[in-house]
């Protein structure tokens, strides 16, 4: 569904890389979480996807089409996109938040009406409670699922997600990572998903993609990180969340 | 009420006229060229420092040398249309400012998200940036509106009616009455708009956090509408002025007016429609006159002399007649006669301190 060909992306030039010389495929359907730290370039890979950046070299093919090859709003268009921080519009209520990208393709009122109400409980927001309320009056949680709305109300088959649960307290967060996970599997949604968080990207991946210094050093399930990880970097990573979960553990434990 | 108070309500409608035609039109001209300026300015910030650089030096020139300034350039043209240029240059700066600053204070978050879903850059522009900028760029509106209608005073000075003249023919005539209704009304109209624009920004204010005050919305749009529909009528209806046959001109000071008003009643009595148009400074009325803007009004030989040929010395009546004569034919005007008065100085002291200065 989406192919990444030798993608490089350099800001100066080509003095330095922040993506350098990346493939990657991701078949329909599946979950790939980019694991980094800050830097690592999976943010900007991300926005390669849908030309927030362009590639200094190389080719993105988004369901066989080369992206640079096709119109850049159109391409957005068909790419649903959820924001850090969900980035709604603040001068638009949820209804209208929901509506914006159906609205830009030119569906009727009656289509847009149904599908925003669809797609509001879909996300747990009900419409008829939601549909005027105006961003500053939502919590960070219900500002993201109006985000995560937003970015399937034009019934794309991908989507791209840059740190969509970053900012969340840690229930709201492990609450909407569960809900995805389950909406994802249920509309057979590609996703890729930036974050800076193993247990999230083990929680909710079919594969992760692990990126540091602007090179993608292993691409695999959990499992294969875990037992055949190919850099001592990926080694590291995968300790964290192994060490929290004995320690959790053995806490537990006791405590009985 | 009293005679003088009610001759000077008289004048009110002309005035008002005038002053309202000028502060629209100005605001009009200011915030057509500002937005789309400020705009511009906020995409690239190599066009932005010289453009606001420009436009906060014109507003460091201060406001009576910008209309004179703009009268010289339209080669000595008075009345409305070099008064509605200074005016509309003077409301620039703080529109084009506040339209950059809006911009730039619309969240580079929402910017990116607009975007990543897909607007174009005109969308983003019109459904985004604009409409989370606006209350600033109204604020930026608001404060041009009261310095036009501060200024617009000023422009009496080159020959624009508004409610300057009853300052300063009030000031020139120790009519404390004129001078009084004059400020007044100014200071009326600058709190009018003033609050009429603060409402506006108040809607916009709510709007841009998403609050849609449906009912009061429209009621307000209703009452800017009426407002600006009366204002309007005002400026057109009250139009009758129908092309007089001479403009007489006159400077401002007590003997020019009665001077102008000498020349206007002898040409009224004559069956002519004459329009007065007195305030004006010496260069500006002798630019007036050339261009043809004023027709007729009583000049000094001594002025002439000095301030326009910057001649010095004192030849002697006859030959100062003689050469002024020939200067002001020389462009093109007809001195028409010798008024039959003539200013002098003179010196007033006591008797003693004359014997003591052997005068």
């Amino acid at each position: 569904m989406i192919e990444l060909i030798h993608v490089q992306k350099s800001f100066d030039g080509g003095a330095s890389y922040a993506v350098a010389d990346t493939c990657l495929t991701i078949p329909r359907g599946e979950l790939l979480a980019l694991i980094g730290e800050s830097g690592s370039g999976k943010t900007t890979t991300l926005k390669m996807i849908n030309r927030l950046e362009e590639p200094t070299s190389g080719q993105v093919l988004v369901a066989g089409r080369d992206v640079l090859e096709q119109n850049v709003q159109e391409l957005r268009r068909n790419i649903g996109y959820v924001f850090q921080g969900a980035g709604l519009f603040p001068h638009h209520n949820v209804a209208r938040n929901v509506a914006a990208v159906p609205e830009l393709l030119g569906w009727s009122k009656e289509l847009i009406e149904a599908r925003s109400r669809e797609v509001c409980d879909l996300v747990g927001l009900p419409f008829d409670d939601y549909a005027r309320r105006i961003p500053a009056e939502l919590s960070g949680g219900q500002q993201q699922r109006v985000g995560v709305a937003r970015a399937l109300a034009a019934r794309p088959d991908v989507l791209l997600m840059d740190e969509p649960f970053g900012a969340l307290d840690p229930i709201t967060r492990a609450g909407l990572q569960e809900e995805f996970r389950r909406i994802q599997q249920e509309l057979d949604l590609t996703v890729v998903l930036v974050t800076h968080d193993m247990t999230e990207a083990m929680l909710m991946a079919d594969r992760i993609a692990v990126m540091q210094g602007g090179e993608l050093l292993q691409v695999g399930t959990a499992s294969e990180l875990l037992n055949h990880p190919t850099h001592d970097y990926v080694t590291q990573l995968m300790e964290m969340p192994r060490r929290r979960a004995e320690r959790l553990e053995r806490l537990m434990r006791a405590a009985e | 009420m009293s005679p003088v108070l009610r001759e000077q309500l008289l004048l009110l409608p002309e005035y008002l006229q005038g002053h309202l035609a000028l502060t629209f039109a100005a605001l009009g001209a200011g915030i057509a060229m500002s937005v789309p300026l400020g705009i511009v300015a906020s995409r690239s910030p190599r066009i932005r420092h010289p453009l606001l650089a420009t436009v906060s030096l014109i507003q460091t020139v201060p406001g009576l040398a910008i209309l004179a300034l703009v009268v010289a350039m339209l080669g000595g043209q008075i009345g409305f249309l070099p008064a509605f240029i200074a005016l509309t240059l003077y409301s620039m700066l703080p529109i084009m400012r506040n339209t950059v600053s809006g911009l730039e204070g619309v969240p580079a978050e929402v910017v990116e998200a607009a975007r990543g879903i897909g607007l174009a850059p005109r969308q983003r522009l019109w459904k985004v940036e604009l409409p989370l900028a606006l209350p600033v760029i109204v604020a930026g509106i608001r404060t041009a509106a009261v310095w036009t209608v501060g200024m617009a005073t000023l422009s009496t000075l080159v020959g624009a009616s508004s409610f300057g003249n009853y300052i300063f023919i009030g000031i020139q005539t120790r009519n404390l009455t004129a001078v009084t209704v004059g400020s007044l009304a100014a200071a009326a109209l600058a709190i009018l708009l003033d609050t009429l624009i603060g409402s506006l920004q108040w809607i916009a204010e709510r709007r841009a956090i998403g609050v849609g005050l449906r009912e009061l919305r429209r009621a307000i749009v209703l009452a800017v509408t009426l407002s600006l529909a009366f204002a309007m009528a005002l400026v057109f209806t009250l139009k009758p002025a129908p092309k007089p046959d001479f403009i007489v001109g006159g400077k401002p000071f007590t003997e020019q007016y009665i001077l102008a008003s000498l020349l206007a009643e002898r040409l009224t009595a004559e069956g002519f429609l004459v329009e007065q148009n007195i305030g004006m400074g010496s260069d500006v009325i002798f630019n007036a006159i050339g261009s043809g803007t004023v027709d007729l009004y009583v000049e000094y030989s001594g002025t002439i002399w000095g301030s326009f040929m910057r001649r010095e010395g004192n030849p002697g009546r006859a030959e100062i007649t003689e050469i002024t004569q020939t200067f002001v034919r020389e462009r093109g005007l007809n001195p028409v006669g010798l008024a039959g008065f003539q200013n002098r100085y003179a010196l007033a002291m006591r008797r003693e301190r004359q014997r003591s200065l052997g005068l």
